[in-house]
């Protein structure tokens, strides 16, 4: 089971020095995904899902401390290895598409340039195979005339274009693993389909394994074939797209499938969240969610709830929360009847 | 339906807790603003907080020069030239006011001669000084006597006391910064407010018209026509006036970026809600102008203002260096540093002619910049998320 | 289409300065020949209409300029007999530039390994210790810095000659001392545009691409780094020619700053006008060849106006 893991991750944890004192941003951690899927992260900002990623690529500034009891990708334990070492698998085995492809493409070079950055670093292309394989990448991407584009500056791109063309270099060096951090919020929602549908294209071509950063829980929902959904540095509920959109078992993964607009069935006004995510300085007590719950029991405000498998649940959807929802909404359901 | 009323109370009480809440928060974020947060933030820095209490020093020290019981800074007397620092002077007769004497007169005059004598020079002295340093002159007098210390740090090659030079140089030199700098402020933020605030096509122009004074290298028409100011203004008009031409003149020339570092923050703030609300309850343009708009502009000239100074002032010394700047008897740092650029040579080396007056110099320019640097940091709220960020 | 509408830019400004320069000096009372010692009358007046004084001054400008315009001629000297204002500049100038030139090269060369290096170690004690003599640099006169280094390199340590022009030698201190401020001034200004770089998302991009950090900072940071230098190095041209006046006097060196200044001085017309116009002439140039640079790094930037 293992061996199908491209990615391991257990007990991370990633905390920031900072004037004010420590930001535990990442607070263990347990994650894998496996080869050929793509996993999706859900969370608000500040959940540490972006964080999680870069401690993983090794791209976080020197003021994060990371610590974790194991980071395996495709059979390197990346505990083991150095900055240097660590820089040699970024881009060969895993590669990082970012959010804003306005801003993540370097405005001074060429396209071609950097496409050819990757190819020449990682496959040792030179000359006429260089060049060729900067247009085929293009290509591979769906973008018109590449070999003209090639020569083009990021500025004289469209969004989704850039984003293509991001995809382009990123995958330029064949990585088993590549991490898309909110790849589509950027963008048109048109052009965000495509963008999405490209990255599924390419998966199913070369069973690259993806994992899905996002805030938007309609995005995994076409995309991912499991989700983790992080809140305050943790992973909060753990489980395959249909079982978690079904049946929810986390009150914050259902505040969230409650907050989003949905057109097959009316529910009247849609329901926020209340409160705001907990300061990531100064944690409560307890589990970091109970402030914003209204299902919270005493137990919640004492102990932090670890991730564990839910009786009656299908394998592998594992949830961290003290109350059996499924058995508590009946009852709280039949309790306010009960009340004149 | 009575639930979710029940509900909704609570909501209510809930929002009534949390607006308390907001409301205390609020006052205690007012306490702190832009300006106290500066303060702070500049007082966390011990460079510049060390640089400005240098700076109030010299400067009080400058104003007060002529207070201090020193020798006239320009008194020539060859029989004590080139004196190191410390050393004793040839003669300890304290000839404070036979400023200009011919030094063999001292013997046979008569009391009365001597008194004439005495008063006619100190009129003449605090006549040189102008209206301000003559009448500390007078106070210096009337407390220290005839009395003058020894030549602290040493005499330079006509026998003048360099400490004493250095403070009166430091009051002209400082003067210059100062007022030359407010010259450009006065014109430039005048400029840069109006054109940033009226905007279209008068600011198009207006804009235009600095981009073409930038691209003419005034600084060389400047020293061109301070050459011929020198020549007329020595025939026609007393030394005040020239030297406030000068100031006329160099704040003149820096105007120019004042002027575009003020438009472009106008022009930032005029769409900005407050300033569109005061328009929209009838402020007029000169209300609006003053009331919202200049105090929002204050942080970013006052960083300015403290980096033109040691602009001005180096230009100051650079053209009183070149012998086009201020004119004995006045002084000026930059002229004892030409001064002892002269008199470097391989067979003697006076080594307090460099080392004073480019301490005096260089320390004070050094914590101006400092202090802008400093002031910058303190006030660039853009600057302090970078560093929060880091 | 820009190249010749930057010219007749310069060709304006050019213009512009001659005139104001023209009627400054004509519209102020005494002239080249009006000293201390009394001239005769006839003697002051047969020089005047030597010199061409005697006509009214816009038959004066309007000969000047045609001289300037149609032969390139800025006339005779008033004061250095026998030298045509040419002659002098023709001398000068290779002087001037290569003392400018190598003081650009040492301001360049110092100040954008000193503004990475500071970068790279940001917050710690190198990048303190060389911002700390950056800020010197430029609160610092040229002239307080060539004192000391002249008490030093040439009094103490006899290693470099005082002044005067001949062989290389001549030129290190002056070009140091001459370089140094902006030196100073390239080295804050690299540190900052290097930082703003480095925070920017394609620098993650890069490394995410798995690039050694040499080639993250110089094919991926320095590029955008140095646009501020590039854009500064216009101002910088301007202060180093006028910097060169000050550097000139003190080392001796017979170029275009001693000539002005003397010319100044003097009330030397032609000769300052001629200074005035070559000056002038060069920082325009260079600023032009500055806008050119600029988008030749910025892939962004197009030229117009």
């Amino acid at each position: 089971m293992t061996t199908n893991r491209v990615l391991d991750v257990r007990g991370l944890h990633v905390s920031f020095r900072t004037q004010d004192g420590v930001v535990q941003a990442v607070r263990g951690v347990d994650l894998h995904v496996l080869r050929g899927e793509t996993l999706g992260i859900v969370g608000e900002s500040g959940s540490g899902k972006s964080v999680t990623q870069m401690a993983i690529m090794g791209l976080l500034p020197d003021t994060a401390e990371i610590r974790a009891d194991a980071i395996h990708l495709d059979g390197n334990d990346l505990l083991a290895h150095d900055a240097e070492a660590l820089r040699k698998l970024r881009g060969s085995h895993m590669s990082m598409i970012f959010q804003d492809p306005m801003t993540s493409l370097n405005p001074f070079l060429t396209l071609g340039t950097q496409i050819a950055e990757m190819l020449r670093l990682h496959r040792g292309l030179r000359g006429r195979a260089l060049r060729e394989a900067v247009v085929h990448a293009l290509a591979e991407v769906q973008i018109p005339k590449p070999a003209l584009r090639a020569e083009q500056y990021p500025h004289e791109f469209s969004g989704g274009m850039r984003q293509r063309a991001m995809i382009a270099m990123m995958l330029a060096g064949r990585p088993k693993l590549l991490i898309a951090d909110e790849p589509t919020t950027a963008l048109d929602v048109t052009v965000q389909a495509q963008i999405l549908e490209l990255l599924a294209v390419l998966q199913r071509e070369r069973g690259t394994s993806i994992v899905l950063i996002t805030h938007d829980l309609g995005v995994v929902a076409g995309s991912a074939q499991r989700v983790a959904v992080m809140y305050s540095g943790r992973v909060v509920e753990e489980a395959t797209t249909e079982a978690l959109f079904a049946h929810p078992s986390h009150p914050y993964t259902r505040g969230l499938l409650a907050s989003i607009p949905r057109l097959d069935h009316d529910e009247g006004a849609l329901q926020p969240i209340p409160g705001s995510p907990p300061d990531l300085e100064a944690l409560p007590a307890g589990c970091p969610f109970r402030p914003r719950c209204s299902h919270a029991v005493p137990r919640c405000s004492e102990e932090e709830p670890a991730l564990r498998s839910l009786p009656g649940h299908e394998a592998g959807h594992r949830a961290a929360c003290w109350v059996d929802l499924d058995a508590l909404s009946v009852s709280a359901v039949g309790e306010s009847r009960a009340q004149p | 339906m009575v639930e979710s009323a029940h509900v909704g109370r609570r909501a209510a009480v809930r929002d009534d807790r949390e607006l308390e809440r907001l409301l205390e928060e609020a006052a205690k974020v007012r306490g702190n603003t832009l300006w106290s947060d500066a303060r702070r933030r500049f007082r966390s820095s011990p460079v510049a907080r060390w640089s400005l209490r240098f700076l109030i020093l010299a400067f009080v020290v400058s104003f007060f020069a002529p207070l201090l019981p020193l020798a006239p800074h320009a008194r020539v007397r060859l029989s004590e030239k080139t004196l190191a620092p410390f050393a004793e002077p040839l003669r300890q007769d304290g000839l404070f006011f036979r400023h200009g004497w011919p030094e063999r007169f001292d013997g046979g005059a008569s009391e009365e001669d001597r008194d004439a004598l005495r008063r006619a020079a100190m009129d003449r002295l605090c006549a040189d000084a102008g209206v301000i340093a003559g009448a500390m002159i007078r106070v210096r007098a009337s407390i220290f006597g005839d009395f003058e210390l020894t030549p602290l740090v040493g005499t330079d090659v006509l026998g003048r006391c360099l400490l004493s030079r250095i403070l009166w140089g430091g009051r002209v030199s400082l003067m210059v910064g100062i007022v030359a700098t407010l010259v450009s402020l006065l014109i430039g933020v005048t400029y840069g407010a109006f054109s940033g605030y009226v905007g279209g096509r008068v600011d198009q122009y207006m804009m235009r018209f600095v981009d073409v004074l930038y691209s003419i290298p005034f600084i060389f028409i400047v020293i061109f026509l301070m050459t011929f100011l020198r020549a007329q203004q020595t025939a026609t008009t007393g030394r005040g006036d020239k030297i406030l031409v000068f100031f006329v003149i160099i704040g003149a020339i820096y105007w120019l970026t004042m002027a575009r570092v003020v438009r472009g923050q106008v022009l930032s703030l005029k769409h900005r809600e407050f300033v569109e609300a005061s328009k929209v309850l009838g402020g007029g343009t000169w209300h609006v102008l003053m009331r919202h708009v200049l105090p929002n502009v204050m942080s970013v000239v006052l960083v300015y203002l403290t980096l033109t100074i040691p602009r001005v002032m180096l230009f100051e010394a650079f053209l009183s260096f070149l012998g086009l700047g201020v004119e004995p008897p006045d002084v000026s740092w930059g002229m004892l540093a030409a001064d002892a650029l002269g008199a470097i040579n391989p067979l003697r080396v006076y080594w307090w002619f460099v080392l004073f007056p480019s301490l005096a110099l260089g320390s004070t320019l050094l914590a101006l910049n400092f202090v802008g640097d400093g002031l910058r940091d303190a006030l660039d709220p853009r600057l302090m998320e970078k560093r929060a960020r880091r | 289409m820009f190249l010749l509408r930057r010219l007749l830019w310069m060709a304006g400004t050019l213009w512009l300065v001659f005139t104001i320069s023209f009627f400054l000096m004509r519209g102020i009372p005494g002239g080249p020949f009006s000293s201390d010692q009394k001239t005769h009358p006839l003697i002051l007046e047969r020089l005047e209409r030597k010199y061409g004084l005697a006509e009214p001054v816009l038959v004066q400008y309007g000969r000047t300029l045609k001289d300037l315009v149609l032969h390139g001629d800025f006339g005779p000297s008033f004061k250095l007999l026998d030298y045509s204002v040419n002659d002098l500049l023709a001398q000068g100038l290779p002087r001037s530039l290569a003392l400018g030139a190598v003081a650009l090269l040492i301001a360049l060369g110092l100040g954008v390994t000193a503004g990475v290096v500071s970068a790279l170690r940001r917050g710690g004690l190198l990048d303190r210790s060389l911002m700390l003599l950056a800020t010197m640099g430029i609160a610092l006169p040229n002239f307080v810095i060539a004192s000391v280094l002249i008490l030093i390199f040439v009094i103490q340590i006899p290693l470099l000659p005082a002044a005067g022009w001949g062989s290389y030698r001549y030129l290190i201190l002056p070009a140091i001392c001459l370089g140094a401020p902006f030196a100073a001034y390239v080295a804050r200004l690299t540190r900052t545009g290097m930082l703003d770089v480095l925070g920017q998302d394609w620098i993650r991009t890069a490394r995410a691409k798995g690039l050694s950090d040499r080639r993250v900072v110089l094919t991926h940071a320095l590029r955008g780094g140095l646009l501020p230098v590039a854009s500064y190095l216009g101002p910088a041209v301007a202060g180093i020619l006028t910097g060169s006046l000050v550097i000139e006097k003190i080392f001796a060196i017979p170029g275009i700053g001693t000539y002005f200044v003397q010319s100044a001085l003097n009330r030397d017309y032609t000769l300052s006008m001629g200074c005035v116009l070559l000056y002038t002439a060069l920082v325009s140039s260079m600023n032009l060849l500055v806008d050119i640079s600029y988008t030749i790094l910025d892939p962004r930037v197009e030229l117009d106006g």
